[in-house]
This record gives structure tokens, sequence and C-alpha cells, in this order.
């Protein structure tokens, strides 16, 4: 920590609070049709950079989209500032597995998308757009449409796009999910630099265990569904961190210990729905 | 934008010299238009060697030049009042049609009342035939435009209100999540993202309905008309015997139906859709 101790002061404010949330799922009848989420308690604190790692499926991306105040939790109380989520709003900017930008809008015209429905001016709009495309390294590339793009261009259109209208809180849903081996590790040493440089905290989903300890101040892992803290550990290693690093490695062989199980019982339980199903059909 | 331009330009000087676009273009032309000409060749010898009866079915040399005729003052302009009118009306029912389709379509799409409540009621209407409304159009409406335009109209609301609520509810929904995060709300929503992320339904909604209100258009003037219009103008020419003009009215329809695809529709999608990815190339 200490070669960032001066760019990124530590902090003890609570960020986001999540106490007791549940999210339950409904089928058209208004049936409980699946329990994401039970009872899930965590604090993240402001600045901080917190990965949410557990297996595919158990609702982490649900308890996102529950801070970004797109879904609604079905009890319990998220806090963000102290204040209880009531939808989706300004202070919060999200980004996608698959980059979900706007795809009639130029790469200028999506990252400054925030800002002009902010209501910024529009050469202000223009410049702020401008820096963040250059920040994530596009620039040359403002004029092109996103299909044009490749995916690890389009993601970091997504990145500047979340960034440029200035929330303070980053909410990233497994963004590099879909990238290649190379193209992810360039984007995770931006990110990881973007972060020292905005002061900003992050909540960032993932099921990569090395993703996580690339980036993370502090991980917390999730358990299978219906999905839970099942251990938060602190990850006080230097940046820039390496893959190669010893302490990093002990630490993965550490949380895949404890993610393993979990894994294991998230495919099972998937194993008997599919047996179900194909009984039933 | 221009290192993407520069790195296109190197690697196409090295493959074979590309060939002028003006010929490309040429060539394709010729190999649309050979076909057609071929039918046409072989109607005209069928025709003058006397196979088919030559006054129902007149050579095409002389179908052009009497379709040539009714386009001069000779002929008193006919067909390009015809075809005026016709187009008049089709574009008046279009426009009806766009304008009452898509609200209700995106209401459908997007609000689950409005989806109850009209679901039934467009699953009643629908397998009505436009066409069989024709005589009570006329009743209500009278012989003129408005019965047209009405039933062009009606057999455009359909494909309209399906595909605009199909592409609303298609609509990849974190698009609206991040439209949402940053701040738009409601009209801004609706018009900034909503309606553009569904165009491409839209649009295949407005081209069938087009489409298919040329075809209804064509019968409905044939009943309703009191005067010009090119489905008018077929049904009146039988009336008179004047063979060559009703295929003439017939050239009309294929030609301006032709143009209405290739020259609205095309270049519609090429600057939206196309343009932005949102429609595969082939």
């Amino acid at each position: 920590m200490e070669t960032n101790a001066v760019a990124r002061p530590p902090s003890t404010v609570p960020k986001v609070e999540a106490m007791g949330v549940q999210k339950v799922f409904y089928d058209r009848l208004r049936r409980p049709l699946v329990c994401a989420i039970r009872d899930l308690n965590l604090e993240v604190r402001q600045r901080e950079f917190a990965v949410l790692l557990g297996p595919s499926g158990c609702g982490k991306s649900t308890f996102l989209h529950l801070v970004a105040g797109v879904e609604k939790a079905s009890g319990g109380q998220l806090l963000v500032d102290g204040q209880p989520v009531q939808g989706p709003g300004r202070d919060r900017g999200i980004v996608f597995q698959e980059h979900a930008l706007f795809p009639w809008k130029s790469v200028l015209g999506n990252v400054r998308y925030g800002l002009d429905v902010g209501g910024v001016p529009r050469q202000r709009a223009n410049e702020t757009a401008l820096h963040f495309i250059n920040l994530v390294g596009l620039t040359g590339f403002e004029q092109a449409y996103p299909h044009t793009l490749s995916g690890g261009m389009k993601q970091r259109v997504a990145i500047a796009r979340a960034l440029a209208y200035d929330p303070d809180l980053l909410l990233m849903d497994e963004p590099f999910g879909a990238l290649d081996a190379q193209t992810r590790a360039f984007m995770i040493d931006d990110l990881a630099r973007i972060h020292a440089e905005t002061l900003k905290t992050v909540l960032f989903v993932t099921h990569s265990v090395e993703e996580a300890l690339l980036l993370a101040d502090r991980i917390f892992i999730f358990s299978a569904r219906p999905c839970q803290v099942k251990k938060v550990l602190s990850v006080d290693l230097p940046r820039p961190r390496q893959v190669v690093d010893a302490r990093l490695r002990d630490l993965q062989t550490e949380i895949m210990a404890i993610l393993s199980p979990e894994v294991k019982r998230m495919l099972d339980a998937e194993n008997k729905a599919i047996s179900a199903a194909g009984a039933g059909g | 934008m221009a290192r993407q331009a520069t790195a296109v330009g190197a690697q196409l000087a090295l493959g074979p010299r590309p060939r002028r676009p003006w010929l490309a273009r040429l060539e394709s032309t010729a190999a649309f238009l050979f076909p057609i000409l071929v039918l046409i060749g072989a109607w005209e010898v069928v025709s003058r060697v006397g196979l088919v009866n030559p006054i129902l079915m007149p050579p095409p040399s002389r179908v052009f030049s009497e379709t040539l005729r009714y386009m001069t003052p000779a002929g008193g302009w006919l067909l390009w009042h015809d075809a005026g009118m016709s187009a008049y009306r089709l574009l008046a029912g279009s426009v009806l049609a766009v304008v009452v389709g898509i609200p209700l379509g995106m209401g459908i799409g997007m609000v689950p009342a409005i989806y109850r409540f009209f679901t039934p009621i467009l699953s009643i209407l629908l397998p009505i035939p436009s066409l069989a409304w024709v005589p009570i159009v006329i009743l209500w409406l009278g012989i003129g435009d408005a019965t047209p335009i009405f039933i062009v109209f009606l057999s455009g609301i359909f494909p309209i209100v399906y595909n605009t609520s199909a592409g609303a509810r298609s609509m990849d929904y974190r698009l609206i999540w991040a439209a949402q995060t940053m701040g738009a709300r409601n009209l801004r929503l609706f018009l900034g993202v909503i309606l553009p992320g569904s165009l491409g339904h839209i649009v295949t909604g407005v081209k069938l309905a087009v489409g298919g209100g040329w075809r209804s258009l064509v019968a409905a003037e044939m009943l309703a008309a009191s005067m010009f219009g090119l489905g008018f103008r077929i049904f009146q020419a039988k009336g008179f015997m004047q063979i060559e003009l009703m295929y003439a009215g017939i050239i009309w329809l294929a030609v301006l139906g032709f143009l209405l695809e290739n020259g609205v529709f095309v270049p519609l999608e090429t600057s939206t859709l196309r343009r932005w990815g949102m429609l595969r190339e082939l």
C-alpha cells in the first residue's frame, strides 16, 4: 500500500452499505422463482477498489444492479453515501460485461452522452469527453461507430463513458469477461492506473481470481446462490502487481480453497435443475 | 479513422488491382437487367408469331410505345396523373399508419397494461384482410381519396404495431440501464435511446406496411377511387378495352414499387442501420 498511500489516502467512511439485502425474482404469476440474494451484508469504503468474487450465476451481478438502482431489492437495507438507493442516479456509473454502447452514436457521442444529459454546455462536454477518450487511449477514434471497433476498444469506450460524467462510484460487471487474455492484461493495468488517478470508489464484479488479486484493495468472496459474503480478504500488496508475485500466488491458493466448494455447489445445483427439466420434459 | 483508412488502402494495394467502381456497377446492373430483357424478348416473340392472342397479350414493343404515349400530352399526361394520385394516397395512408402505429407499438412493447389491453383486440383484427373492409369504408367515407387512404392505413397499421412492439421488447435493456444511470429519464430516454434502439424493427414494420399498403391501394382504387390512380386506371381501361393502357398501368406499378424499395428504403437503411452496424451486410 505504501506506494499508493499518497495518491490514494485510505478511508474508513462507508460508501456502500448492505444490511440483510435480499433479492427474489418472481415469475409472471408472482410466484418466487429464484432467490438470488439472501441476507447479504457488506460495507465498501470510500475510494476503495472492492472486488466481488464468486462463482458464475451466484447473484453478484444482481447485487451490482441493486446498487446501480436499476433493479429493486426485495428486502433489507442498501445505502450509498448513507442514503437508501432509490432508482438509478448520476452518482453511480455502470460498465457492463459487453460494453452496452449506443450503436447509433459515435465514440464521442457515447462518451458525451452522460454530459449531454447533465446539461453540460456543448463545448465543455466535448473537451471533457475528449479527455476521457484520451485517458483510455482511443484518441483518433472519436468519430468511429462502436461496431467498427474491437472488443477491447469498445470496453474502453464504455469505461470512458462511465467516467466522463464523473460519478463517485463506478460499478463494473465483469467488464473484461469477454476479452482475450492479452487485451485483458492491458485493460487491468489501465484500470488500476485510472483508479489511482481518479480517486473513485470501484465495485468490480468478476469470477476471475487473478483479476481480483491484481485490482482489489479488498475482495468479497461470495457463496453460491442464494449469495452471501463468505469471506472478506484484504490485499495489501504493492502496485503495480504482478501475476508471478509469490505472495499473490499464496493468496490465490487461499481464495481457491474457499471458492472451489462454492463453485461445486453451484454446478451441482445447475446439474440438478437440468436433470429435473429433462425428466419433466 | 485516418489510420484505419491507410491500413485498408495498403492492404488493397497488395491484392489484385481493384477494378473501377463504375465498371463493377455497370456489370451488376447488366446482370440484373439481363433476365428481365430475356423475359420481355420471349413475350415479344410469342405475341408476334401468334402463339398467344395478340389482343389480350399485345407485344411489349406496342405496350411500351402506348405507355410512352400516355406519358405525353398526346395521351393527356394520363399516367403521371394516375401515379401522382396513387403516390399521394399511399403516402397519406402510410404516414397515418406510422403516426398511430409507432406510439401504439411502443406503448404495447413497454407498458404491460397497454399490452394486455390491445393484444386481444389486435389478434382478432389481424386475420381480417384489409380489403374486406372496402365496402364498409366506402359507406363511411364514400368514393374518393379517403377510402383508399384509409385502406392503406388499415393494412399498414398491423405490421408497424407488431414490429415496433417487438423492437421495444427485444431491445437490449442494458442500454436503457446505462442511459438511466447517466440521468436520462422519460422523453429523453424514449427519444434518445429506446426509439433508436428499436429502429431496426420499426424500419422493417414500415417497409412491410408500405409494401402491403401499395398492394391494397391498387385494389381499393379499383373499387373506390372516383378519378385517377393506377388501380382506378387499370380497372377503367378494361371497360374501354384499352388493353395496352392496362399493361401500362401494371408496368408503372412494378417500376414505382421497385423505386420505392430502392430509392427510399435502401438509402434510409444505409444512412442509419448499416452505418451503425445494426444491420448485417449480406
